[in-house]
């Protein structure tokens, strides 16, 4: 059973932190803030995977990056573009609209 | 000295990788652990060590995971590689079918000689030959390409 809720979860939470990060980004920060904020808002994430998603979001154009060396150790931090402003707030809807449903399927649900 | 757990583990994760995403990612993966091990070594006030950094990886999920999360970018260098390998794959095969055809037509035809003609024609058979290889190999590289990426 643990297995079943740990994929959904696995799922469900992909797009869930995709829209965390582009909302989070108005300000520029490295993967390691961006880890302790997400987790602020009750978004945790295995810290490995958030990478990848980075990575993917800026492939995609929805972040900018820039590395930054002149610290103790050398880091990239990542900045939400307009064209992922734009995004976010279509992303937001459809979350808006999924949530709407599922709340509609709850209600309709048999008492357990 | 526990660089080589953090690059062990940064190798498992980028070892797929193009030479560009590989370094940065690294460099990347690398500072995040070591922010993660002060944080934890500061919170239990020792000083980083083999199993705060141990813990910090773990912390970071499996390795493999984490390779598949990332997109799939090549780069100009990997595709030469890669051609590079196709190709030199192909020439000798080639060369050793060639070769053995050559040894063996030789026992039996005692006045055959390597001419100039007949090299010409081996370099054209070999290049034609070459051409229709590497028309169905990327025809259906390309078709598996878009089958595991379609999404």
């Amino acid at each position: 059973m643990n297995k079943v809720i740990e994929k959904f979860e696995t799922e469900v939470r992909r797009g869930a932190m995709q829209l965390g990060i582009i909302s989070l980004l108005d300000k520029e920060q490295y993967g390691y803030e961006i880890i302790k904020n997400l987790s602020k808002v009750g978004l945790n994430v295995e810290e490995g995977t958030l990478y990848p998603l980075l990575r993917r979001l800026e492939k995609e154009g929805l972040l900018s990056s820039q590395w930054e060396t002149s610290g103790s150790r050398p880091r990239k931090y990542y900045k939400t573009t307009e064209y992922g402003k734009k995004i976010r707030k279509k992303w937001l809807n459809s979350f808006k609209t999924i949530n709407k449903s599922i709340e509609l399927l709850e209600h309709n649900m048999e008492v357990q | 000295m526990y660089d080589d757990l953090i690059e062990k583990y940064i190798r498992e994760v980028t070892k797929d990788m193009g030479v560009k995403q590989r370094r940065e990612v690294a460099e990347e993966l690398k500072s995040h652990i070591l922010d993660s091990a002060d944080e934890l070594a500061t919170q239990k006030k020792v000083e980083v060590n083999n199993n705060i950094i141990k813990e910090a990886i773990s912390k970071m999920g499996p390795a493999k995971k984490v390779a598949e999360m990332y997109p799939v970018e090549e780069t100009l260098i990997d595709k030469i590689i890669f051609a590079a390998k196709v190709v030199g794959l192909f020439t000798f095969i080639f060369i050793i079918i060639t070769t053995t055809f050559w040894t063996i037509l030789k026992v039996y035809v005692k006045t055959l000689e390597l001419t100039a003609s007949l090299t010409i024609g081996i370099v054209i058979t070999y290049l034609i030959l070459l051409a229709i290889y590497l028309i169905f190999r990327f025809k259906i590289l390309s078709k598996m390409h878009k089958k595991l990426y379609k999404d």
